[in-house]
């Protein structure tokens, strides 16, 4: 399968700033890829490097095979851009901006930008500018389905949605990428929603990359272990077994990649006195909160 | 496509073209009813001494608009584009970056040089029905400045709005006040009848700084 977007050592300074050092990942063709981490991570500063909007300090992205800061009008084509915020031409209305972008793109398919629209209970002749947020989210979704690009790249897709947005939202994604080749690359604050979607995600944390791996395994592999102790001071640091560690009170919850009877043979090992020791499930959310940290 | 850019553009400005093309109409009226008046009074032949001699400019309340038209065009083109960082959108479709600025500044530089047209053509049928050709010549050569100036307003601040960083912004505002100021130095009629292509200069420099400030821009340069 090939690779629709690479990303090799990536590494990006604000001024003096580390955004991050040594970024690498790809993103295969047919796939759907989360970004993922706190707010001031990178990920819109990715999204900015991959689209041409930012000089990288070093490394190099990129997509379709040329590289993200020449792309070709055949290759911007291709891709779907939504920029945080549902940003939109708001002085536009409903039937203006689609017979705009209409003329820009080869493959344009007016009938899902309509389709959507339909849902809203609004005319065509209604102004973005005087529609609600929610409103104006599933009209560049409908633009952007409209265009039939082959990759998606959706920088916080869920900023100002409700439930029930973001489900519509996601529910459309979900058809268009029944596609084969179709690509998604997306970027949300609310991971809970991606758990059933992502086929592969990257977690950035400040300055590096946590994780990288498929999001099945992911989920399979990291785990949440809780238990008692004594020691209402008890510090674990982070290395090779544990991952993350938080305690309230004389409750213990420890985040690792290792089974139940290694984390055992690792807390006797440090003489540290437990009880209780159990595994609990955990959603992508908690395992994300998990991996990253509460703070 | 470019159809649908003139589109576009055209959705940003069409009240503030309309309403510019309105305030310079109504200024022109206004010097056709003001020489009228005066004409009244005195004789053309004593009029026209006094113009010359005191160096009074029939047309000089429309001395600053051409200027206030180019920044209003510019403010109204370019402010819904960075508002929101909406110029990304503008980049990402499927044209040349350049290509696309080329044509939307191109859109804004017709829209004033139609109103300029607009104001030659009203202003020639007043000078003409008052006072001989001499006087429509220089008027003209008079006027060039003005309107140069309304070119340089609305490049500037096309800079001002693209331009990502702030120290660039300030530096190239306060030159660019420095140099429209030129345009307005002098008085009388035709002051500037060897040097009106320097102003074009100048004027075309302006037009050249956009593509800097939009490369900075492109490439996250601040």
């Amino acid at each position: 399968m090939t690779n629709v977007v690479e990303v090799k050592n990536l590494t990006h300074y604000y001024g003096s700033k580390l955004v991050f050092e040594n970024l690498n990942f790809n993103i295969k063709e047919g796939s759907i890829f989360g970004l993922l981490g706190k707010n001031g991570t990178g990920k819109t500063t990715t999204i900015n490097i991959l689209n041409g909007f930012l000089k990288p300090t070093s490394g190099k992205c990129l997509m379709f095979d040329e590289d993200s800061y020449a792309l070709t009008p055949a290759t911007k084509s291709r891709v779907g851009f939504l920029i945080e915020g549902h940003v939109q031409y708001s002085f536009m209305s409903i039937r203006q901006i689609e017979k705009f972008y209409s003329a820009f793109y080869p493959k344009w398919k007016k009938e899902p930008y309509y389709e959507l629209m339909s849902k809203l209970a609004v005319t065509e002749n209604q102004k973005i500018s005087k529609m609600s947020c929610g409103q104006r989210s599933q009209v560049a979704l409908g633009l952007i389905l409209a265009q039939d690009a082959d990759l998606l790249i959706l920088d916080d897709y869920s900023m100002g949605l409700d439930a029930g947005y973001r489900r519509l939202f996601l529910d459309y994604l979900i058809e268009y990428a029944k596609a084969e080749t179709k690509t998604i690359f997306i970027t949300s604050h609310i991971i809970q929603d991606l758990e059933n979607f992502l086929d592969e995600c990257v977690i950035l944390d400040y300055k590096s990359v946590l994780l990288h791996a498929p999001l099945k395994s992911f989920l399979d592999d990291f785990k949440q272990f809780k238990f008692e102790v004594d020691n209402h001071n008890l510090k674990l640091e982070k290395d090779y077994v544990v991952k993350n560690f938080e305690l309230v009170k004389n409750k213990a919850t420890l985040y690792t990649f290792e089974k139940k009877s290694v984390i055992e043979h690792y807390l006797n090992n440090n003489g540290i006195n437990f009880t209780k020791l159990s595994e609990v499930p955990m959603t992508l959310e908690e395992a994300f909160i998990g991996i990253t940290g509460k703070y | 496509m470019l159809k649908a850019v003139v589109f576009k553009e055209w959705l940003k400005i069409r009240w503030v073209f309309i309403g510019m093309l309105l305030i310079n109409f109504l200024v022109i009226i206004n010097t056709y009813f003001n020489v009228s008046n005066v004409l009244k009074v005195y004789s053309a032949n004593v009029y026209l001494v006094k113009l010359i001699t005191y160096e009074i400019l029939f047309f000089d309340d429309l001395m600053y608009i051409p200027l206030l038209t180019g920044i209003l065009i510019s403010v109204f083109q370019f402010f819904p584009e960075i508002n929101q960082k909406r110029l990304k959108l503008t980049f990402h479709l499927p044209v040349q970056e350049s290509k696309m600025l080329f044509q939307m500044t191109s859109i804004g530089f017709i829209s004033l040089l139609l109103i300029f047209l607009f104001d030659t053509f009203l202003l020639s049928l007043v000078s003409l029905n008052f006072f001989p050709d001499e006087v429509f010549k220089s008027m003209i050569i008079t006027l060039l400045p003005w309107f140069f100036t309304g070119f340089c307003g609305y490049f500037l601040i096309t800079m001002v709005f693209i331009e990502p960083n702030w120290t660039k912004r300030v530096v190239v505002t306060l030159i660019g006040i420095g140099l429209i100021s030129l345009f307005y130095s002098g008085s009388g009629y035709a002051k500037f009848e060897q040097s009106w292509w320097m102003f074009m200069a100048i004027s075309s420099l302006f037009g050249v700084i956009i593509y800097v400030s939009a490369y900075n821009f492109k490439r996250g340069i601040s």
